[in-house]
């Protein structure tokens, strides 16, 4: 999956609209609380096989790091 | 487990839920007065309305509300009802089973039996799979299973993890032996090392009611306060519980039963929330909202009764002269899961009913008195 694919998933899983970039702080973002961290773990688990606690989401701070989580090469 | 059943029918069901109705708008409050907030647990969990008992009246009533409806309705299919499954996990008394209160109060005869089940989630497919088996093995002619639960009483309002998810019913579902083969499928499975993750660990014998565990009051970092005998759900496990065990309890039964999900007329969810249905549903190879959710939506997460209202809610009416093929699938505390594949036919389906009480109720002070007089006279 290239990145801009990824970042349409990413937004997809928070349920936001407008566009988010690779170098986004999380916390910047309007839509990341808690429910947007079990979406991103749901979206990781289901489309990378990759399997992170809640604990693994909340401590990530940037877009990026969700990237890399799931294995992406940035 | 894998179970086939033949010439065993869902005749008849309905559904009762409580009067009293919650708007999750009107909680505004909770979400720091902010309407987009609101709006996105709207549209991300489903948050709509939910139906919750007024204090002192419990599951039991609820089901009650619902047999007697069903048995009013269909007077002469219910002729002949030898057996009364209770499924429930809020019972009135520790001891006896409610089971045995309802042959009284329905004012069935003593030749019935009258078993209660503790089972939430999953209770109301796993009922419906020990009603095929006493009907399909012989045993049982005609089952009356009960299904409800309370959970709206096991948290405070101002818990949000788990008080805006859950809404009170009670259902009556008449099962009896037909003549027709009308193959029914059933896959069950359990896994209690996730007993804590969904648990009301006080009130019971590990943890004795007592001023100890009620002075215990714990609030998290969001404010969610929490006793020992309330509600605790760890949500990121019940998740992950939920999205890897339900796909593959659906696979299973419709392995068994030899067909596809495209095969199925409706797919039966509990209701546990919007956002673990709609995960459900991508991992089923189906759209974002392509499981109903719905019945969540209208009454909230409604524990052991939610399959049946998921049923009563969509098909109310509409089952009598139409056949539908489902998927039931009830997943949850325990853990435990159930999966089915039935097929309705002829049957009564009398949607959800509204719970007025039947006779007065006992306050709470006449409820000790008249048990106390009991004990003070129980040497005669």
């Amino acid at each position: 999956m290239n990145i801009d694919a990824f970042l349409d998933e990413l937004a997809y899983a928070l349920q936001r609209d407008a566009p988010i970039a690779l170098d986004d702080e999380l916390k910047d973002i309007e839509e990341w609380d808690s429910l947007a961290a079990m979406g991103i773990t749901a979206l990781l688990d289901r489309k990378f096989g990759k399997r992170l606690s809640f604990d693994d989401i909340v401590r990530m701070k940037t877009v990026r790091d969700i990237a890399q989580a799931a294995g992406l090469e940035l | 487990m894998n179970s086939v059943f033949r010439h065993v029918q869902v005749r008849g069901l309905v559904v009762t839920v409580p009067e009293q109705c919650i708007d999750i708008r009107d909680e505004l409050e909770f979400f720091g007065n902010d309407p987009r907030k609101l709006k996105r647990a709207m549209n991300m969990v489903g948050y709509g309305t939910r139906r919750v008992v007024e204090h002192g009246v419990t599951a039991l009533d609820l089901c009650e509300h619902a047999a007697r409806h069903l048995l009013r309705d269909m007077a002469e299919e219910a002729q002949g009802i030898d057996t009364l499954l209770l499924v429930e996990q809020t019972p009135d008394y520790l001891q006896p089973s409610d089971a045995c209160l309802l042959q009284n109060r329905l004012g069935f005869s003593r030749d019935v039996t009258a078993l209660s089940a503790i089972q939430g989630c999953s209770g109301y497919v796993q009922g419906l799979w020990l009603a095929h088996s006493l009907i399909a093995s012989g045993a049982s002619s005609k089952v009356l299973l009960l299904a409800g639960d309370t959970p709206s009483v096991h948290s405070q309002r101002s818990n949000r993890l788990v008080n805006p998810l859950f809404g009170d019913a009670g259902s009556a579902t008449l099962l009896l032996r037909t003549e027709e083969e009308n193959t029914a499928y059933f896959y069950l499975g359990t896994d209690g090392s996730g007993w804590s993750d969904i648990a009301i660990p006080a009130g019971g014998a590990r943890l004795p009611l007592d001023d100890d565990i009620l002075k215990r009051s714990i609030t998290d970092a969001a404010g969610n306060p929490w006793r020992l005998c309330e509600a605790i759900i760890s949500g990121m496990s019940v998740f992950d519980f939920s999205v890897h065990t339900v796909p593959e309890a659906v696979a299973k039964v419709l392995d068994l039963a030899g067909q596809q999900l495209a095969d199925m007329d409706f797919i039966a969810m509990h209701q546990a929330n919007k956002q673990i249905l709609d995960e459900i549903a991508l991992r089923l190879g189906l759209e974002r909202g392509g499981l109903h959710s719905g019945t969540f939506s209208r009454y909230g997460n409604q524990s052991t009764a939610s399959v049946a209202d998921v049923l009563a809610h969509v098909f109310a009416g509409r089952m009598d002269e139409n056949s539908f093929t489902m998927l039931l699938c009830g997943f949850g505390i325990g853990f435990s899961w159930a999966s089915a594949v039935l097929r309705f036919t002829h049957c009564r389906n009398m949607g959800v009913i509204t719970h007025t009480a039947t006779g007065k109720a006992w306050s709470r002070e006449e409820q000790c008195e008249f048990l106390e007089k009991k004990f003070l006279r129980s040497q005669r």
